[in-house]
Order: structure tokens, then C-alpha cells, then sequence
């Protein structure tokens, strides 16, 4: 493969087990490039172990993993220097303030001290963090932390983001905000890679959307494929992950 | 500067900020600590340097540096292991999503190191001084010294993530404390064949020149440094060096996977077979709702399920009884200290040992543990001060354990245990637990700091956490010094016990208006607390 693969994400036949059980399995997935792609299941499908083996973060247990041309986990570091990565709340380091976290970023993305702190100080004035520039992320919002992350992951114009809830906890005014800029980014040819439960953005923003369940890959075709039909994305995902029907005899107190 | 340079400058400004932003908790108090223990290491450097000039024997002087150097492997390697503490070290977790070479990483991991043998390199300067201050030491013999330091960096390095992999596993976790206990064990047992009373100056290094010169890496340092048997010891200096780097950089590349980061794994389910009781620790758990009325009953069930399943917890709990013995026995019962104060109250000894152990779980920071639950503890409609009396009771309840097993091991062996000194024993920590636990609420709430109940290793608390510690524990001691003081005074058991009762009563007002203080200091800073512990680190973690 070569820097130029018409694929962003190229996955083949991808494991991961734990202790005996698969988190992943058999997983095959190909992203092209420069288009948003929605990756969707239930909780405890695999879409974040999915992810962090993207990243380089957990190993597969078996399977093949191409991003931007590159193999990983060989070219780990290649890789993730054109990864923007908003990850769950996990990752930040809650006693910097946003502006320092950002330009930390920055600068772990190898760019020259004064360009990160230029550019982190455009991104907080940007996603309007600007107004709480002497607070730590330890006091921020929710909708705050995952803006102060999105800033992050932009700041080395990476081409292709992985973002896991990224609109979690946001207002509608912020995730408009980074709503219009992934588009942006997608508009320059960078690829998106989302995983959301709030399935009407993703019906809105993707173009392509899998959905996986219990490790194993369900449904992956383009959005406006799945629009054709009499079903929403919602009523698509329930059929195909299985809904909880309920029992009228029990929890007749609720 | 190097784009490296540039990452690794970024990782320690985000660190130095990070210090900078936690604000005054760490501020003299912190200083204050490190003063004087760094000011105690700076004392012995200072001896070192002023003693090893004088030393007129060569074999002596080698001896001498040959131990000070072991000393130092040993306090650098295996201190932190005893306290089950790591110092400080990167938080692979958060750093490992950026492109950062593994090199690099591991030389900031390495450099960590310092943190837990700062004391080594002060103590060593001095050896070094000494040593320049004699003039039949060549002027590059003790540059050897930095090589030495190095090497035990990176071995400290390799030993913390070998360890932080295995304590991570159940199972392995405690057969790896089992170890360290066994080892722990045998200078101690040592000791107990080889009284000191009985060591001569002669013997001891008769004894010393009969081990034969094996090329170790504090011999071949000393000679190093002595200018003696330069063209051996000096390149097996850096054959350990190498094979320090190899094995430090081999288990932290080991450890670079969210797969070893305590990911948590699909829980594997609970057989459930229909119409049988629930297990025997499903009825311990039980037992407080059953005792007790809810929502006192249910908190206190949600303590118990929650400690014993944390590793964290469970470790140190382990660590209290079995260090405790293994480390206290020798020294009580050696040779010819049989009828010996600390051989008579050995239960009483033990016990209160493991009480301090636990305190770092139990009571300075019952809150750090289950931190997200905090908050819940400030919206469900239950008394602040019912939720802090059900910590108060889980925790009395571990101790009252702990103190059993170490009866029970105790009479197992056949140890000095009378039923009079079982309720001793448990009387005696009853009374210092109440008091910790008055001071813990205070503290708990004052100075809340997260904690990972899934982590094996302690995480460093702060400054001012540690000085009102250093004042605390000989308070909360005066009430049982004073009751023994009491027996000694008229000899008799029924001073000891009427001096403990007013120990007692003493022990229930402190808690009682503890209590209230801790209640309402927690309803006034609810904000500041629940914010305290939602927060973590910066790259570096404790």
C-alpha cells in the first residue's frame, strides 16, 4: 500500500479478544477517503476497542489494519502524527487549562513551539473557550471538555479525524460549531470517522455508515441506501441490534 | 531544540503547569516535608563525605563503599515496592494517543526514577566528596558512581513496569505481594540467626572479606571508584549499565498497550443457579442491611462490596497483616529478648501497625476511592453525616478483620497470644481507629484527592497531606501511650483499662465534633469537593 490508497481506513478481517471472548470479530470495514463516515452499535459492540486498535493503542489479536496508506501497528507513529483524535474524557489532563492543553497537543504533534501556541490560542478563541481562559478543564462542562478536545485534535490539520461522541454534552450552538467545521475538513479532503448514539447527526453529517454488534459487523452502506427505504436510521439500528421488548407483567409499578 | 526536545519539553511544561494549577494544597506544607527528609539524606552525605577521608585500611574503605552502594540498590529498588508505592511516572495512558517515539518516553520514565531514589544521589554525592577528599583515590574513580546511578534507573524503571503488568492481574497480584513478603522476610530472619548483640566489628568483616569479590554491580562500581582493578571493574560497570538498559527498555515497551493500562476486560458473568442461597460472601455483604435499617445498612453493604473488590485496597490489606508479622516478629522475638516489651504486647504491636497501613485506604481519603460516587452522595436524599458514618463503620469493620487474622495467625504459630491480649489488641486499636477515623472525616473532606481503587500502587498524596500526617499520628498515639503509661505506673491491668476508657471517652468527643465539622465543611464545599476529585493528573502519574 502507498500513501495515495483511495481508502482512508482499509480493516480486514479484524480481532480482538479478551480472555477468551471477542470484543472484536471478523471485523471488515473499508473508509474512503475524505468522506464522514458514521460507526454505530449498542454499548459494548467494539466500537471503542475498534478504535483504540486503530490507534495503535491495543494490538489485534488478529486481522490487518491499513490507514492512510500505512500499516498498522508498523507505521504507528506515521500514523497517528495524521490522526485528530477526540476521545472520551479519559485523555485530558484536567489541571492544565484549555489554551495549555492545546498547545501541549500541538506541540506533542511535532509542531514548533510558537506555531502551537499561535494556533491553540486561534482554536480556544474559536470554539469560544476563550471566556474561561484561567480555568482548569477540571472545572469545565462536559460540552466544554469535548470542545477543548475537538481543539485539539485539529491543531496539527490532521487528515483524518476518529471522533468517539464528540457531540456528547455539547449545546446546540457548539455542536453546530463543530458540525460546520468537520465539514469544512471534510470539504479539504480529510476523512471523518464518528461513533455517536444520537442517530439523527449521523443520519444528518455521514455518508456511509456500519453498524457492528456484539464485535461483528451488521450493516455498512451508504446513508442515502439506507434512506430509500421506509426506515429510519434509528428503526434500522434497533431491527439489526435487536430491540428490548418489554414484558407487561413485570415493572407494571413503572 | 529537536522536534523530540520540543515533545519532551512540552510533556514536562504540561506537568510543571499542571503542579502550578493545583494551586497552594502542595505549597509549604510540601516544602516543608521535603526539607526534612531530603535535609536528613543531605546529613548522611555530609557524614560520608567527613568519615570516608579518615578510613586508614583500603579493604575497609572498599567494604564500606561496596555497602553504601548496595544500600543504596536496595533502598532505590525495593523501598517503594515495600510501600507499595511506584513514585512518579508517565501516564502512558493519555501520552501513548500522540506520535511519540517509545525512546523518548522511556527516557522521561527513566529520568521519573529519580523521584524514588533522590535520597540515593544525595547520599552518594557525599560518598563521592569523601572519596576526592582522599588522596590515594584517583580524581575519576567516583564518576563511576553516575553510571551506578543509571543503572539503577533503568532497573527501577524495568522492575516498576514488570511489576505495575502483574499487579494487574488478579491472582499474580497476590502471589507477587506473597513474594516480596518472603523476601521482606529474610534479612529479618537473618537478623534472628545472627543477633547484633553478638556481632564483633572483627567478625563482621572477616565475614564480609570471606564472601568472595563476585563481580556485582556495587563491587565493580566500588573498585571503579577506588581506581582499583580499573581495567576489569570499569567495563563491567557498563556491562551492567547495558544490561539495566536492556531489561528497563524490554518491560516498559512491554508495557506500551492499553491492553496492560488496566483496560477493563468483558467481566465474565456469575453463575446463577435458581433456588440456591447466595454464597457466603454474598451473606457477609448482606449482614450490615440486615443489622441495620437502611439507608445506613444499604451504605455500608455498598463499602463492603465496593473495598473488597478494589486491588488497591485489597493489597494493602494483605500488605497490613503479613508485613506486619513477618517484619516485627524477629525483631521481638530474637534471641534473648523473649520477656522483652514488644515480645509481650506483640499482638497489640502488629495490630496496630496493619491499623496505619490501612489508614491510607481507609480513612485519611475515604472519599478518593469511590469518587464518582460522590456526587450522588450529595443529591440522594440521605445525610451527609449517615454516609460518612457508614465509611466510618466498613472501615471498623476491615479493621476488626485485619486484627482478627493476625490473632489467628498469631495463635497459629503459637505466638504470645493470650485471650487477655486478644482483647488488648483489639481494644487498643479500636480506640486508635476511632481517633483516626475523627481525624480522617476531617481530613477525607478538607483535602479530597482521586484515587484509582483499580491501581495496586499507592498514589502520592500531597504535601499537606503528608505534614498533618507527621503531626496527627503522634496525637492520635497519646491517649494509648498514656494508658500504657498508666500500667507501667501502678502496675496493674485495671489502670491500663480505666486509662483507656478515658481514652475512649476522649476518642468520642474528638469524633463526635469531628463529625459535625467534617458534615458541614462538606455541605458548605460540596462544589469544590466533587471538582477536587474529578480531576486528574497531568502526564506525570502518581
Amino acid at each position: 500500500m502507498n500513501g495515495e490508497a483511495v481508502s482512508a481506513i482499509e480493516i480486514r478481517d479484524l480481532k480482538k479478544v479478551y480472555g477468551g471472548k471477542a470484543a472484536v470479530d471478523g471485523l471488515t470495514l473499508s473508509v474512503g477517503r475524505g468522506s464522514f463516515f458514521g460507526f454505530l452499535g449498542p454499548n459494548g459492540a467494539g466500537k471503542t476497542t475498534t478504535i483504540r486498535m486503530l490507534m495503535g493503542l491495543a494490538a489485534p489479536s488478529a486481522g490487518e489494519i491499513h490507514i492512510l496508506g500505512m500499516d498498522m501497528p508498523g507505521q504507528a507513529l506515521d500514523i497517528r502524527a495524521r490522526i485528530g483524535l477526540v476521545p472520551d474524557d479519559s485523555l485530558l489532563f484536567d489541571h492544565l487549562t484549555g489554551l495549555e492543553f492545546v498547545e501541549f497537543s500541538g506541540r506533542m504533534y511535532k509542531l514548533e513551539k510558537s506555531v502551537a501556541r499561535a494556533r491553540a490560542a486561534e482554536l480556544i478563541a474559536l470554539f469560544e473557550l476563550d471566556s474561561s481562559k484561567k480555568k482548569i478543564i477540571g472545572q469545565y462542562s462536559k460540552g466544554m471538555r469535548k470542545r477543548v478536545a475537538m481543539a485539539a485534535a485539529l491543531i496539527h490539520r490532521p487528515d483524518l479525524f476518529l471522533l468517539d461522541e464528540p457531540f456528547e454534552g455539547v449545546d446546540a450552538v457548539g455542536a453546530r460549531l463543530m458540525k460546520d467545521i468537520l465539514n469544512e475538513q471534510v470539504r479539504r479532503g480529510a476523512t471523518i470517522f464518528l461513533t455517536s448514539h444520537v442517530l439523527e447527526v449521523v443520519e444528518r453529517l455521514c455518508e456511509r455508515v456500519a453498524i457492528i454488534n456484539e464485535g461483528r459487523l451488521v450493516v455498512d452502506a451508504p446513508m442515502a441506501e439506507l434512506r430509500s427505504g421506509q426506515e429510519t436510521l434509528e428503526d434500522i439500528f434497533v431491527r439489526v441490534v435487536g430491540g428490548v421488548e418489554r414484558n407487561a407483567e413485570t415493572l407494571d409499578w413503572l | 531544540m529537536t522536534l523530540t526536545g520540543n515533545q519532551v519539553s512540552a510533556i514536562v511544561g504540561a506537568q510543571w503547569r499542571a503542579w502550578i494549577n493545583k494551586g497552594p494544597s502542595s505549597g509549604w506544607a510540601m516544602w516543608l516535608v521535603y526539607l526534612v527528609w531530603y535535609g536528613f539524606a543531605a546529613t548522611l552525605a555530609w557524614l560520608a563525605a567527613t568519615i570516608l577521608p579518615g578510613i586508614k585500611e583500603p579493604a575497609r574503605l572498599a567494604q564500606t563503599v561496596e555497602l553504601a552502594l548496595l544500600a543504596g540498590l536496595i533502598y532505590w529498588q525495593f523501598i517503594p515496592l515495600m510501600l507499595a508505592s511506584a513514585g512518579m511516572a508517565l501516564d502512558l495512558k493519555r501520552l501513548l494517543v500522540y506520535p511519540v517515539e517509545s525512546s523518548t518516553l522511556f527516557l522521561i520514565e527513566v529520568a521519573l526514577r529519580l523521584s524514588t531514589g533522590m535520597e540515593v544521589a544525595i547520599v552518594l554525592s557525599g560518598v563521592a566528596v569523601g572519596l576526592w577528599n582522599r588522596p590515594d583515590v584517583p580524581w575519576w574513580g567516583p564518576l563511576g558512581f553516575i553510571p551506578y546511578m543509571a543503572f539503577n534507573m533503568f532497573l527501577s524503571a524495568g522492575i516498576r513496569d514488570l511489576l505495575a503488568r502483574l499487579m494487574a492481574k488478579r491472582g499474580v497480584r497476590e502471589l507477587v505481594v506473597f513474594g516480596l513478603v518472603t523476601v521482606s522476610a529474610l534479612p529479618q530472619l537473618l537478623l534472628m540467626m545472627f543477633p547484633p548483640e553478638k556481632w564483633q566489628r572483627q567478625q563482621v568483616f572477616g565475614f564480609l572479606d570471606r564472601i568472595p569479590t563476585l563481580p556485582l554491580p556495587w563491587t565493580v562500581t566500588a573498585r571503579t571508584a577506588l581506581g582499583d582493578g580499573i581495567w576489569w571493574a570499569a567495563p563491567l560497570v557498563f556491562v551492567w549499565l547495558a544490561a539495566g538498559l536492556w531489561f528497563g527498555y524490554r518491560q516498559f515497551i512491554k508495557g506500551l498497550s492499553w491492553d496492560n493500562q488496566g483496560t477493563p476486560k468483558p467481566a465474565k458473568p456469575e453463575p446463577q443457579i435458581p433456588g440456591r442461597a447466595a454464597g457466603w460472601m454474598e451473606q457477609v455483604y448482606r449482614l450490615p442491611s440486615w443489622l441495620m435499617g437502611d439507608p445506613l445498612g444499604m451504605l455500608v453493604e455498598k463499602e463492603l462490596r465496593f473495598l473488597s473488590r478494589a486491588p488497591r485496597f485489597r493489597l494493602v490489606f494483605l500488605m497490613g497483616f503479613s508485613f506486619g508479622l513477618i517484619i516485627w516478629f524477629p525483631l521481638a522475638f530474637r534471641e534473648g529478648r523473649q520477656g522483652g516489651m514488644m515480645a509481650e504486647n506483640f499482638l497489640v504491636w502488629v495490630s496496630l501497625y496493619a491499623t496505619l497501613m490501612l489508614g491510607d485506604v481507609l480513612f485519611w481519603n475515604c472519599f478518593g476511592f469511590d469518587r464518582q460516587a460522590v456526587q450522588a452522595y450529595f443529591v440522594v436524599p440521605v445525610k451527609f453525616s449517615t454516609v460518612l458514618i457508614a465509611k466510618n463503620l466498613a472501615a471498623a469493620f476491615f479493621l476488626l478483620l485485619e486484627v482478627t487474622l493476625v490473632a489467628l495467625v498469631c495463635s497459629l504459630f503459637r505466638i504470645s497470644v493470650t485471650p487477655g491480649k486478644v482483647v488488648e489488641a483489639f481494644a487498643v486499636s479500636l480506640l486508635v481507629s476511632l481517633m483516626l477515623l475523627a481525624v480522617g472525616n476531617l481530613m477525607s473532606v478538607r483535602y479530597p484527592r482521586p484515587s484509582d481503587p483499580s491501581s495496586s500502587w499507592r498514589n502520592s498524596s500531597g504535601g499537606k497531606t503528608q505534614f498533618l500526617l507527621l503531626v496527627a499520628y503522634p496525637v492520635i498515639g497519646v491517649p494509648v501511650a498514656l494508658a500504657y503509661l498508666a500500667r507501667y505506673a501502678f502496675g496493674t491491668d485495671l489502670s491500663f483499662y480505666l486509662a483507656l476508657g478515658c481514652g475512649y471517652v476522649v476518642a468520642g468527643i474528638t469524633y463526635w465534633v469531628s463529625m459535625e465539622s467534617a458534615v458541614e465543611y462538606a455541605m458548605r464545599e460540596q462544589e469544590s469537593t466533587i471538582a477536587a476529585l474529578s480531576s486528574s493528573e497531568g502526564p506525570f502519574a502518581g
